[in-house]
């Protein structure tokens, strides 16, 4: 059964349909696949869901925000099969962008964020609340496509990254509905009675934006919001030949701490946490760590930022085929 | 018929008694609070700070580019263009066709449309000339638009090619641009406010009109009168009937020129320093007021923006302030030629000034809709919103009603309003009598007083010649005023032959007649605050002061009648000559025949309002005063 469900990490295709074959064979063999999976402690397929939830030229920041997201966890491996990116709405198209086609996080524009590449799984007016829960929770339509599927299991590591307008216990999606924390919290315990994650990482940029996830309830998962009750969660640059604003301060810093970052890296939540500066981001981020079970310090930025190649090293020979 | 009666009565209710009781005193305060409500208003205490509302538009956050070499050379294309050699039969048609081939070069698609109107309705016929470019908003689909105009003179009487110019060039600019949501049109008209009202009219589906776009959002009106260097700006914002831009508009607009070091101040007028005394302060900001709420209620004001806000579009009009001593300015006054100055000095501020506000409301996503659409603005960037301006009308309408309450309750002999139970029955009986007796003449007066003020009305719109000219328009109203004279003399002699029993009763009339002013000032103030109180002025303060003695007197009867006569149409229409720049005795331009031509072009609500609530309500003022 669990086996089957591992037939969903594209990632693992192939490696798994020949342990399927071996596993087939003797009863050994099968003990050491399940063990090699069930005893391992660590995930085995990482996926993000980014989502920009504001619309309009004037919240160009919110899109260059999710967009520069999502150049950083593809650039540390996970690929676009396992990322979910909604953007609300589209600026780099927006007739007012003096520059087309393109979408910058810095006035210097030396990284164009929409460059080549980009695929945008939920657009426009499809980034709702309704089809946002769905996507979490797997209550898709039947017809829905695989790239607008969160196709998630007990081992899978998300990361949940969210920005757009919001308050207390609110984000604002569109112009037009807003999601509470209530509703988010119901929808990773329905994910965690279904099995759909090992651990969440979940991240919001946002006014007010630790209240967010102040209604959690279900295990394995670190939250970090970008500003505590009562505080706005201001923007950065300013773009005077765009004239917008064009990336919010949690982000820039989050985002400035990952350069230095790779898919090798061993660096830890705990170092990027002891990274934010408040003077810098002028709010006060705030960190949840009770429903997480293991150590900041011990747990890896790759553990959610980048996607695993799960490879174990073996010192005797792994049988393959009929044995002797 | 229950109020009527318990007023007679020992029925009455106790609040009903103590209206009764107190009601004879208190129109009088009431009408003394609505005037220090008024005059409390330039208090910079009672003003507020003007701020944006609309998130979208985020004002001058973009680097400004206007003033290149292209620019400037294409401003100076005009001249050329203006200069060739032309087979047109006129100056419009010779300058029309100057701008039609300066934008047709510009890529801007362009159409001239010639039409013809009659100033007062059915009066001769004037023609203009009408020329657009639009600009087309190539990443976008044409469903929005923004809009310069410019009207071939100014208000000044100037020409007003300098904003021609400063067109051209910000067609250029445009032009030159990627980021454009929406479709930029350039107007330039002959024919002022009439030309823009014809070009509006046919845009919005009354034909005639081939090169088109979506919905206007906003237009700025340009008034550049020739001059080496403007002093700053004028912004001028006031529409007919009341009508204004939405207030983020005008802020954006006095910001963005702030920063861009050519501010537009409100109607020219520079805020008193910060040193100043708060006598000063008071003095300006009540200079501004007055100049609004005199604009506001006439429905006049600088350029040619007002014809936009009929039809929803957010507009206002900036106006070169040029110095006296400026020597362009100064030649052309002698010659009546201006020197070619393609570009005064400050011009380049000017542009920068308008391109910004060009971004600001490209930025739009919606029309106007967050910020104040009623206000007056006492200084520049400070505003007196709807709700601190609008009690000192309900004062006044207050005023009137509880003068009216009194006045019904009072009506008739003193012995219908006994206490004595005995005398019920006939007391009642007796007030109805009354009642039947006098009501119909009442509203007889009233209606034989208003049917004079229809004619009035529809006379000049019938027989279009009785307005021919200014002068017989002059004649017109003077006949009229002779007659209204021997109506009122008519009717309040008719009642002073009978003696035995009263056929009507002053008090009746007046309590009739304050009603029905409270009714249109009351609603006349939510939608033009500023006619309101101007109505209120020269036909409810005279009504609440109208026989305000206990008993008459020759005398009095004369001071009431003098008085009326200060405030009645024909003596302040003479007087707001004044007002309107002109010599009281100067019959070039006659208000009536400009009220005439507002109401006929633009629906312009001071002409019906005059004739049929100024003109009647002073009458019968005149009446209750030599009423027996």
């Amino acid at each position: 059964m669990k086996l089957a469900s591992l037939a969903s990490c594209a990632a693992n295709f192939v490696f798994v349909l020949t342990l399927l074959a071996v596993a087939s064979g003797a009863s050994s063999n099968e003990e050491k696949v399940t063990q090699f999976f069930e005893g391992s402690e660590t995930h085995t397929n990482n996926w993000a869901v980014l989502v920009c939830t504001s619309r309009f030229w004037f919240n160009y920041r919110h899109m260059a925000n999710a967009l520069s997201m999502y150049r950083t966890v593809k650039r540390m491996g996970i690929p676009d099969s396992h990322i979910i990116l909604m953007l609300a709405d589209d600026m780099a198209c927006n007739p007012r962008n003096a520059f087309p086609a393109a979408v910058y996080d810095h006035p210097r524009k030396t990284i164009d964020l929409y460059g080549d590449n980009v695929e945008v799984d939920y657009r426009g007016y499809e980034v709702t609340v309704e089809n946002f829960i769905r996507l979490l929770t797997g209550r898709v339509a039947a017809d829905t496509p695989r790239n607008k599927r969160l196709l998630t299991d007990d081992k899978s590591n998300v990361f949940i990254y969210m920005t757009g307008h919001g308050g207390e216990d609110f984000l604002k999606f569109q112009d037009s509905e807003e999601i509470n924390s209530y509703d988010i919290a119901d929808a990773f315990k329905q994910m965690w009675e279904k099995q759909r994650y090992r651990e969440i990482l979940f991240m919001i940029d946002t006014c007010q934006a630790n209240t967010m996830y102040s209604k959690f309830d279900s295990p394995n998962i670190l939250s970090i919001g970008s500003s505590k009750k009562g505080q706005n969660s201001l923007s950065h640059f300013h773009d005077y030949d765009l004239g917008v604003s064009v990336i919010d301060r949690f982000t820039y810093y989050n985002l400035e701490f990952f350069e230095s970052v790779d898919s090798s890296s061993k660096q830890t939540m705990a170092d990027l946490i002891a990274a934010y500066n408040t003077s810098l981001i002028q709010s006060d981020p705030g960190v949840r760590t009770d429903l997480f079970a293991r150590d900041l310090a011990k747990t890896y930025l790759m553990d959610f930022f980048g996607a695993v190649q799960n490879v174990k090293l073996t010192t005797e020979a792994f049988p393959i085929g009929k044995s002797k | 018929m229950a109020l009527v009666l318990s007023g007679q009565g020992e029925k009455a209710s106790p609040i009903l008694k103590l209206g009764r009781k107190y009601s004879a005193y208190l129109a009088y305060p009431l009408l003394l609070a609505s005037i220090v409500w008024l005059l409390l208003l330039p208090f910079q205490t009672f003003t507020r700070n003007g701020y944006f509302s609309e998130n979208a538009m985020m004002p001058n956050q973009v680097y400004t580019v206007f003033g290149t070499e292209e620019h400037m050379s294409a401003m100076n294309h005009i001249d050329a263009e203006l200069a060739l050699q032309s087979t047109a039969k006129d100056e419009g048609e010779r300058q029309a066709g100057a701008v039609y081939r300066a934008f047709n070069s510009l890529g801007l698609d362009s159409e001239i449309q010639r039409f013809a109107y009659s100033e007062v309705p059915g009066v001769g016929s004037t023609s203009g000339i009408n020329v657009h470019g639009v600009l087309r908003a190539g990443r976008s689909d044409s469903v929005e638009a923004l809009l310069i105009a410019a009207s071939w003179t100014t208000s000044s009487n100037r020409t007003n090619i300098n904003a021609v110019r400063l067109m051209a060039g910000l067609a250029k600019y445009a032009s030159e641009q990627v980021y454009w949501a929406k479709d930029i049109i350039f107007l330039v008209t002959d024919g002022g406010e009439h030309g823009i009202e014809t070009w509006l009219k046919s845009y919005h589906g009354g034909g005639g009109l081939y090169v088109r776009s979506g919905i206007i959002q906003a237009a700025v009106c340009l008034e550049l009168p020739p001059a080496q260097s403007y002093a700053g700006m004028g912004l001028f914002f006031e529409g007919k009937s009341g009508q204004l831009p939405n207030l983020d508009l005008v802020n954006i607009v006095q910001y963005i020129s702030r920063v861009e070091r050519i501010p537009a101040y409100l109607h020219g007028m520079v805020d008193a320093p910060r040193s100043s005394t708060w006598l000063e302060k008071y003095k300006r900001s009540a200079q501004l007021l007055l100049r609004q709420v005199s604009s506001l209620a006439i429905g006049k004001s600088v350029g040619v923006h007002a014809p936009f806000l009929r039809y929803r579009i957010d507009a206002l009009t900036l106006s070169g302030i040029v110095r006296p001593t400026d020597p362009v300015s100064l030649e052309y006054l002698s010659t009546g030629v201006a020197p070619v100055m393609p570009a005064p000095f400050t011009v380049r501020a000017i542009g920068r000034t308008v391109e910004s506000t060009l971004r600001s409301l490209n930025n739009l996503l919606e029309h106007f809709h967050q910020s104040f659409f009623f206000y007056i603005l006492p200084a520049n960037e400070r505003y007196i919103s709807i709700g601190d301006y609008i009690p000192a009308a309900g004062l006044m309408v207050a005023s009137l009603l509880f003068q009216a309450m009194h006045l019904w309750w009072m009506q008739g002999s003193d012995d219908m309003r006994s206490d004595n139970p005995a005398t019920r029955i006939e007391r009642i009986n007796a007030y109805y009598a009354f009642l039947r007796r006098t009501l119909p003449n009442t509203i007889g007066i009233i209606a034989r007083v208003h049917l004079l003020g229809v004619i009035l009305l529809v006379t000049p719109i019938a027989v279009p010649y009785a307005v021919l000219t200014n002068t017989t328009s002059t004649a017109y109203v003077f006949t009229m005023a002779l007659a209204s004279v021997s109506m009122v003399l008519h009717i309040s002699d008719t009642y002073w032959m009978e003696s035995v029993q009263r056929m009507v009763d002053w008090k009746q009339l007046k309590a009739v007649v304050e009603l029905y002013v409270a009714v249109v000032v009351g609603c006349l103030s939510v939608m033009n605050f500023s006619l309101a109180v101007a109505l209120f002025g020269v036909t409810g303060l005279p009504l609440v002061l109208t026989r305000v003695w206990t008993s008459a007197t020759k005398m009095r009867r004369i001071a009431n009648v003098c008085m009326l006569l200060l405030a009645s149409p024909v003596c302040t229409l003479v007087l707001s000559r004044a007002a309107l720049g002109l010599s009281p005795l100067d019959f070039t331009s006659s208000p009536f025949r400009m009220f005439l031509g507002d109401f006929y072009h633009f629906g312009s609500l001071a002409y019906p309002l005059v004739c049929l609530v100024y003109w009647p309500v002073n009458l019968l003022c005149m009446i209750v005063a030599l009423m027996p």
